[in-house]
């Protein structure tokens, strides 16, 4: 039996109070293998964004642990979320999440930067990670400058820059048309294998449940087995 | 109606966004207020200081802004070879006032109640130490004014019959005169008494004393023509001559004639302007109409009658003008630079606002509203905003300065007009357009072309103008009577401000381009990423334009006052020479000497030195005369007394044979190091002066030559002293302490010089000006950051999930904003001072300083670090203000489709 890399145990999150709370999330627990892709799926405002933002310590659950890598995170201060992720989690979003500013290389250089990586290496590993991507040809465009499918990828390259142990990716082919979203999701699937991360992603996409290595259910804010 | 004249407005886009905009709505018509505040009443406060310039002027000219119109007594030849006296002498006077009353018309209400004047001559008081002088006067204003006779009565008529005829052989003609109460103290003579008297050529004349009287009134506006009626008046007949005046009425006057030569009683009625009503338009109207009524009666008095005008008022208005025009000058050239930036802050705004706007706009348009729908509605909106905005400013205005200037109201109110509409359709325009560019390379390179080709022949057409107005300033100036209109010299410095601000526009994003190259590269994580966000800011263009321009104008209207101050302070020293100057009276109780020693010995005293100092004194350079200041002084001792303070040191006299080594200074440059002149000293052999250095330690207007008292006693011209200069913080207490009424304090001059109202008014209007300048500069970066902060924050926050810290997202924000803030905090105070360098020169500020020359330019050091700190401030303070709003909101909302 392999260790979870991802605890969820007894989540709870609740928005606002008295007779109009939310309980986007009730008492959810789950475990992620590491090296997976676990594919979460739901109906829209079933709570899946409020789940991986919970998991991936960008917001914080109002009962419950998430343990990362055997590290607590729910009780982590700011520096310490940050310190996270730098190190062990990155996200890729349905909106792409790129610096418009910086070239394509840069903003996958970024996480290297912020975790001081030599320039040298640096630069080798934005090469290598664009090539993985498809992109080298753009590096040197701006995001603003790069088709929407282009932009995901090289959202993800930069997810894989500093090495995480887990990419949280809440819908990253939300915006994207079939054939594209489906290209991405390829990519998704080949990156698990290529770099050995774990995975979480949300998910409409019936073709996405069926790369995924295990799908889980919300509905509600609570899982369906 | 209005709705029928508008069919395409939909008023509730205009509520929603009115609404939804509230701020930024509030925020233009704040500025728009203000702005209005300011530029609405200086205009009219400028023309309230010039009339009140003008009767300060009037009042301190006293006597000289008089308008005097002069006649000769008729004949009085009798038909047996005398002179018959007119016992109605003093109706003759009435009849001159009231045919000049008749001829000023109008003109009169700016006149106090004429005053009849009728005076003797100058006669000589035998006996005593002192030389002493006596006159004879008439004076009247309405009627005689009142006295108490303390002893004797009021003077009689000399005559027994009032017509008598008076053979001119024979012993003098008796007059009766009533003489004050001082003067009878200090005379020691008393009702009945005959004064011992005599006229310039030594014949004795009888004057007897009929009483001793008191004023009722000491301020009736008669006595002002002849004050020493009241109190002997030291100096009035030349120096150490004291006058005594005898005082005649209607009933003494004719014997008063007949005592002396008929032209040798004067017959005048004198006008005082009226200070208080007077304005600078009115006086400038009288002064002309006096020169005209004084061309046509001809340059002699007419004997009967025929009245002569004569008035310095004229001159004494030049000056005033002068100063005026120079205030107004001034005032124009703050105001332009006030307007120019609030019109770039307004564009600002509403640029920021159309950005604001621009999904709302967007939508607008999709729905199928047109552009100039749309325009419509953004003008309704815009004009409403400024009409009531003007309105509250205007008021205020009015409030403050009792009327509103319309004109210059004009740049700001059109600008916060158009600029919303403008913008807004731009932005509607661009959103629903075509966006592609062209795919053809070349026809994209050409439109690329073309744009800049546009930009930069805006920059130049800008450039060309600020050098128009630079030279015409020089050439004109920027007074309103020097013809011509005064906007385009006016704005010179806005303009150079704003060509200066086009160049650092041109070079910032090239610095913020290489830095972000230098980021790049560097290893430090954080530099990049404010970098990147920076050299995308650089390009924003009115950012850069109105944060410079406020920050270079505010400087410049810092260095404008603290120039004048220094000027000020400069020009009193100058005046008075030293801390206090003691005058010394032509007979002083001490000798020079003893003066010396008791004040230099008095606390606070640190230097005292005696010299002589006569103005107009002739000496002849390269064959021609001409009058200098000439200071004879221990120069020695005077060297040290300069070395203790901030003046610029006194070059050394050497002691050498021959030519008497002198100092010179000249305002005009006619007198140079190496010149020769020769002085004529009475009764001695003219000395010939050698010129070894110039000073700019001495001098005030004109030539001045310092002279080392020894080396001139040696040459065979001794020092007299009249004049004791004393230095240190105790100066003028022990000055006055020691001499009494004599001293001139410097702080007394420089006050009395600050606080004229002229150069109060300038002051204060540099230092509003200044500060409007920088909080709209300052409300420009607000509205910038303000502007970019959803991008700016948006940025961070993805950052903050690569792992940024709190702490280094504020430094990243920082960074951002620091090119902004330092190309204005560096760029301005540096374009401001070399503005007030290139246009200082022409806008006369020696007018006001009392100085020689123009002062020298000071770097208000203070504020120009207050203004470059600002704006470095305002980064810290923007950033603190939006971590603090934004810390509530969760990376997990940020992040959220749609949001960020
Ligand atoms: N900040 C918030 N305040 C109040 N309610 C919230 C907030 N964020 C999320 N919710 C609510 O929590 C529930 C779960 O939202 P969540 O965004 O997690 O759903 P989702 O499964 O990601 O939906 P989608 O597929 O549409 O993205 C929803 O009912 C939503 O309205
Ligand atoms: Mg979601």
């Amino acid at each position: 039996m392999i260790a979870p890399l991802v605890t969820v145990r007894g989540i709870s999150r609740t928005f606002g109070a008295g007779p109009t709370a939310v309980h986007a999330l009730r008492d959810v627990s789950f475990d992620v293998e590491a090296g997976r892709m676990v594919a979460l799926v739901g109906r829209s405002g079933s709570g899946k964004t409020t789940l991986l933002n919970v998991i991936g310590g960008l917001d914080r659950p109002d009962a419950g642990s998430v343990l990362i890598d055997g590290e607590e995170i729910t009780g982590l201060d700011e520096d310490g979320l940050s310190q996270l992720r730098r190190d062990k989690v990155s996200y890729v979003f349905q909106t792409f999440g790129l610096i418009p500013v910086l070239s394509a290389a840069e903003n996958v250089g970024a996480p290297l930067r912020l975790a001081r990586t030599p320039a040298a290496e640096r630069e080798q590993r934005v090469r290598l990670l664009l090539d993985l991507v498809g992109l080298a040809e753009h590096a040197e465009q701006r995001p603003g400058e790069l088709s929407g499918g282009q932009q995901q990828r090289v959202a993800i390259a930069r997810a894989l820059a500093a090495s995480p142990r887990l990419l949280i990716a809440d819908e990253p082919t939300g915006q994207l048309d079939a054939d594209t979203g489906r290209s991405v999701m390829a990519l998704l699937r080949g990156v698990v294998e290529s770099e050995g991360v774990t995975v979480l992603v949300s998910t409409h996409d019936p073709v996405m449940m069926a790369l995924a290595d295990r799908v889980v259910r919300i509905g509600d804010g609570r899982l369906e087995q | 109606m209005i709705r029928r004249l508008l069919p395409a407005v939909h008023w509730p886009s205009v509520r929603g966004r009115a609404r939804a905009d509230a701020g930024p709505l509030t925020l233009a018509a704040v500025v728009v207020a203000a702005v209005t505040v300011l530029a609405g009443s200086v205009p009219v406060l400028l023309t309230k200081t010039a009339d009140q310039a003008v009767r300060q002027a009037v009042r301190t000219a006293g006597e000289q802004a008089d308008v005097q119109v002069r006649s000769d007594w008729e004949y009085d030849d009798g038909v047996s070879g005398g002179r018959v006296r007119d016992p109605r002498s003093a109706e003759e006077l009435d009849s001159l006032r009231d045919r000049a009353l008749d001829q000023l018309g109008p003109l009169r209400d700016q006149l106090a109640p004429p005053i009849e004047f009728a005076g003797g001559p100058y006669l000589k008081i035998l006996g005593g130490s002192e030389p002493r002088s006596f006159r004879l006067a008439y004076v009247a204003g309405t009627s005689e004014p009142a006295v108490t006779w303390i002893s004797g009565a009021a003077p009689r008529s000399s005559a027994e019959q009032p017509d008598s005829e008076v053979p001119y052989t024979g012993d003098p003609w008796p007059v009766q005169a009533g003489i004050s109460e001082t003067a009878a103290a200090r005379l020691g003579i008393g009702p009945g008494d005959r004064l011992q008297t005599e006229d310039v050529d030594g014949n004795p004349c009888d004057v007897r004393v009929s009483g001793v009287f008191r004023p009722v009134d000491r301020d009736d506006l008669a006595w002002q023509v002849a004050p020493w009626l009241l109190d002997p008046q030291p100096g009035a007949d030349g120096p150490g001559i004291t006058r005594f005046g005898g005082l005649l009425v209607a009933e003494s006057l004719p014997d008063a004639r007949l005592a002396f030569d008929i032209d040798d009683v004067s017959l005048t009625v004198r006008f005082r302007p009226d200070a208080s009503v007077l304005t600078l338009d009115s006086a400038e109207r009288l002064a002309a109409a006096v020169l005209t009524l004084k061309a046509t009666s001809g340059s002699s008095a007419g004997r009967g009658g025929a009245a002569q005008w004569t008035t310095q008022l004229d001159r004494v208005l030049r000056d005033v003008r002068e100063r005026v025009d120079a205030a107004q000058a001034q005032a124009s050239v703050l105001l332009s630079a006030v307007l120019l930036v609030t019109v770039l802050i307004l564009l600002l705004a509403a640029q920021l606002l159309a950005g604001r706007r621009a999904a709302a706009l967007t939508v607008a348009r999709q729905r199928g509203t047109s552009i100039v729908a749309l325009g419509t509605e953004l003008l309704l909106e815009s004009v409403v905003l400024t009409v009531a905005a003007t309105v509250v400013g205007a008021l205020i205005a009015w409030a403050v300065a009792g009327g509103v200037a319309w004109g210059w109201l004009l740049p700001a109110g059109v600008s916060a007009v158009l600029a919303g509409p403008g913008f807004g359709m731009v932005t509607a325009y661009r959103a629903t357009r075509d966006k592609r560019s062209p795919a053809n390379r070349s026809a994209r390179r050409w439109a690329e072309r073309t744009g800049a080709l546009r930009r930069l022949t805006a920059e130049l057409a800008v450039a060309a103008a600020a050098a128009i107005a630079v030279t015409v300033l020089h050439q004109r100036g920027a007074s309103p009577s020097a013809g011509g209109t005064v906007l385009l010299p006016a704005s010179a410095p806005a303009l150079g401000a704003l060509t200066g601000a086009l160049l650092l526009l041109r070079l910032l994003p090239v610095t913020t381009g290489l830095a972000l190259r230098q980021a790049l590269k560097s290893t430090r994580p954080l530099a990049v990423f404010g970098a990147a966000r920076a050299a995308f800011a650089a390009r924003r263009v009115l950012p850069v334009l109105a944060l410079v321009s406020s920050a270079a104008l505010a400087t410049f209207a810092l260095t404008l006052s603290g120039t004048v101050g220094a000027g000020l302070a400069d020009g009193a020293w100058r005046s008075v020479g030293a801390d206090a100057r003691i005058d010394l009276p032509d007979q002083p109780a001490m000798t020079t000497a003893a003066l010396i020693e008791r004040v230099a010995a008095a606390p606070g005293v640190r230097h005292a030195v005696a010299a002589e100092v006569t103005t107009a004194t002739p000496v002849v350079v390269g064959g021609a005369s001409r009058q200098v200041r000439l200071i004879v002084v221990d120069s020695a001792a005077y060297r040290v007394l300069l070395a203790g303070s901030a003046r610029p040191p006194l070059p050394a006299l050497p002691a050498t044979a021959g030519p008497v080594p002198v100092l010179v200074h000249s305002s005009e440059g006619t007198l140079r190091a190496g010149d020769t002149m020769d002085l004529k000293a009475e009764g001695a052999p003219a000395v010939t002066l050698t010129a070894v250095a110039t000073t700019d330690a001495i001098g005030d207007t004109g030539d001045v030559v310092l002279a080392d008292a020894a080396t001139l006693t040696a040459a065979g011209v001794p020092m007299v002293p009249n004049t004791i200069w004393v230095t240190g913080p105790g100066a003028a207490a022990a000055a006055e302490t020691t001499a009494g009424a004599n001293v001139v304090a410097r702080t007394d001059v420089l006050r009395e010089r600050r606080d004229a109202p002229l150069v109060a008014g300038l002051i204060r209007l540099a230092w509003a000006s200044a500060f409007t300048l920088l909080a709209l500069g300052l409300l420009g970066f607000a509205l910038d950051a303000a502007a970019g902060a959803p991008e700016r924050w948006q940025t961070l926050s993805r950052l903050r999930t690569l792992g940024l810290r709190t702490r280094e997202a504020r430094r990243v924000a920082a960074g951002e904003l620091l090119p902004l803030a330092l190309v204005a905090a560096l760029g301005g105070p540096v374009l401001g001072v070399l503005l007030a360098v290139l246009t200082l020169g022409p806008l006369g500020l020696r007018l006001f300083t009392g100085q020689p020359g123009d002062p020298a330019l000071l770097l208000p050091w203070a504020g120009v670090v207050v203004v470059a700190a600002a704006f470095l401030v305002m980064v810290v303070a923007v950033v603190r203000v939006e971590a603090a709003v934004r810390r509530r909101n969760r990376l997990s909302e940020v992040l959220r489709v749609g949001g960020a």
